[in-house]
């Protein structure tokens, strides 16, 4: 244990004078800022405006329109929707008739957003005929207990997973590659230390840093409305699991220099979940399999639901993949950084 | 405590060794010195008897235990300095011997105790970054004794130092042969190693050249030499005549007959002279 607590003190002074706390805890602040201060609880961009134009005789739409969910601007012909169009790029333009509806498009919708629209559209104006077509759908909500997140909380999920991934992998490299240009490593190398020692230092003192930008940025975003238990397990091993994969792969280059790239492609890839979490309808298969799809989800989860499944499902695949992970980690530190002399 | 047989490195993309099927044997309690010109093979040897390098061709033994075999244990006996400084910069000296020692089960010495025998007690709270090269070479060594190694492994372990601190240093190391230390001494000092060490091999392109103790070295490859200082159209000349060639005692006649001579004294041949004589160059 002694060996272990020593070196993880190098680590965790280095890790200190390096800054890496204070870098942390400004991030958090910084966050916690821009979700309660900063980003809507609502957006725009989640609703369209509708222009309408109300051709039927005596007008007989427009009051039915005016109070529905939609948020629908009335315009008096086809000219004024198309002018209202081209300055708002989000919004449709719908011309109302006795014979039927006439959806005015941007352009840029693609055939499947057309039709959905077009049966959305359909439905509303058999509703406002009372043909009362709603009732001949059977509706099924998929988690009763889950909350709608407001936009700044659903931001939460995103910059909780990016700060674990991103700056836990670039620390546990930087630390590594600090080493190497100091040559303490040589000197780690000549001691009855060990690799064990060495990589389990490295983590923890990465997991540490995770844990206290996950703590603090939670605090000020949720405050005690929360499921910690649930969250700093998550964050404790998806550290964990990022600090390794950052070790694994510093450990084949000899600068930061030359591991930049290998990082810039490594945090891309690991920003494509975020896309699937903001729209749905781009859930592509392969994303799943990129550890901050799960740690983004799972977190979503925690804030929203009551049920936890998906996280505790998301837990024990962590645990699955450090525990993969971790010997693969050894044996190639082992031979590649330990034993083998870099010239 | 190691024996040597036969070993050769060759590194990758080389076409040469840079050890060439070289043996020695190292008592216990005993100072060998390895010396030889930069790029000798000096530091190769150092790497693979610290297992920093792995052995490619011929035998170690350390303890009577091969080297491929040695464990941790191993690692607990050692300690090791470096030619170039290699520490923790942002870490201050006091907590560079600290949390190096703490990697070691067996006990350790006090690392405000190890800092004041390299002079460097009242700077053991400055971060390693803001030393200069000579007092990082001094704690490098620092960190190599702070186990209390019974085999230690010292590369150029005064170069760069002033008198007084490389002093210091010399004397740290032979008390550490006192209490019954071995030490692997690797330099290109040759009044370093002619003082301090018990044994000595010259290495020169990988191979040893010549193998004994300093005395003995000067006796069978040194000749008594004559320094001669003389006047030469006014101006003070100095020159080194080796007796045992016939060309320069010639020499040394017509000096003695043509010049005012100033100063003449016979000494004995440099452990560095005899390296020129033997391997054609110079150490440094």
């Amino acid at each position: 244990m002694k060996p272990f607590f020593s070196q993880f003190m190098i680590d965790l002074i280095v890790a200190r004078r390096n800054m890496f706390f204070i870098i942390v805890l400004s991030i958090a602040l910084l966050y916690s800022m821009i979700v309660n201060f900063v980003i809507p609880s609502k957006t725009e961009s989640y609703s369209i405006n509708f222009y309408i134009l109300d051709a039927s005789v005596n007008a007989k739409y427009k009051q039915a329109l005016m109070s529905s969910d939609y948020k629908t601007f009335t315009v008096s012909s086809l000219d004024s929707i198309k002018e209202s169009m081209s300055k708002d790029k989000s919004a449709l333009g719908l011309v109302l008739k006795d014979d039927g509806i006439e959806i005015v498009f941007q352009g840029y919708e693609s055939l499947q957003q057309r039709n959905i629209i077009k049966s959305i559209f359909s439905v509303l104006y058999d509703t406002l005929n009372n043909q009362n077509s709603i009732a001949a759908y059977k509706t099924t909500v998929l988690k009763k207990s889950a909350k709608k997140l407001p936009l700044n909380m659903k931001m939460i999920p995103v910059l909780l997973a990016t700060d674990i991934i991103m700056l836990g992998f670039m620390f546990v490299a930087a630390m590594i590659f600090q080493e190497k240009k100091e040559g303490g490593l040589y000197a780690y190398r000549v001691s009855p230390c060990g690799t064990l020692n060495y990589i389990l230092s490295k983590v923890i003192v990465n997991v540490m840093i995770s844990v206290l930008f996950g703590v603090v940025f939670l605090f000020f975003t949720l405050g005690f409305k929360t499921n910690y238990f649930y969250f700093l397990s998550m964050i404790f091993l998806g550290a964990f699991l990022i600090s390794l994969l950052g070790i694994f792969l510093a450990q084949f280059y000899s600068s930061l220099n030359e591991f930049i790239v290998v990082a810039l492609i490594f945090n891309a890839v690991m920003a494509l979940p975020v896309v699937s979490y903001f729209n749905p309808l781009i859930d592509i298969q392969i994303f799943k399999i990129i550890p901050s799809y799960s740690l983004i989800y799972a977190s979503d989860e925690i804030i929203s639901s009551v049920k936890n499944s998906y996280t505790l499902n998301t837990l024990l695949n962590l645990f699955i993949q450090i525990s993969i992970f971790f010997p693969a980690t050894y044996f190639s530190v082992r031979k590649t950084l330990i034993k083998k002399v870099i010239l | 405590m190691i024996s040597v047989q036969n070993l050769s490195h060759k590194y990758p993309g080389n076409s040469d060794y840079s050890v060439r099927g070289i043996s020695f044997d190292i008592g216990k309690g005993e100072i060998f010195g390895f010396l030889g010109p930069s790029g000798a093979g000096k530091s190769t040897v150092q790497k693979i008897l610290t297992g920093l390098l792995k052995k490619q061709e011929g035998h170690i033994l350390i303890e009577g235990t091969e080297i491929d075999l040695l464990n941790k244990d191993f690692f607990e006996k050692i300690g090791v300095s470096f030619e170039l400084p290699n520490l923790y910069e942002k870490l201050t000296g006091y907590e560079n011997l600290k949390y190096y020692a703490g990697l070691f089960s067996r006990k350790t010495f006090d690392p405000l105790q190890v800092l004041s025998w390299v002079g460097l007690e009242n700077d053991a709270h400055k971060k390693a970054s803001a030393y200069s090269k000579g007092m990082k070479q001094r704690l490098v060594f620092a960190r190599a004794v702070i186990n209390d190694p019974e085999l230690l492994f010292l590369d150029e372990p005064i170069s760069g130092l002033d008198p007084a601190t490389a002093l210091s240093v010399k004397r740290v190391i032979t008390d550490f042969k006192d209490r019954g230390k071995t030490i692997f001494l690797t330099t290109h000092n040759m009044f370093l190693a002619d003082e301090i060490c018990d044994n000595i091999a010259f290495l020169n392109e990988g191979q040893i050249l010549a193998m004994d103790t300093p005395k003995k070295l000067k006796l069978k490859y040194g000749s008594y030499s004559v320094n001669v200082e003389y006047r030469k159209d006014k101006k003070i000349l100095t020159e080194l005549f080796f007796l045992d060639k016939d060309e320069e005692k010639k020499r040394l006649k017509e000096v003695i007959d043509g010049y005012e001579i100033i100063t003449m004294h016979s000494r004995e041949a440099t452990l560095e002279e005899i390296f020129i004589k033997l391997a054609g160059r110079g150490l440094n």
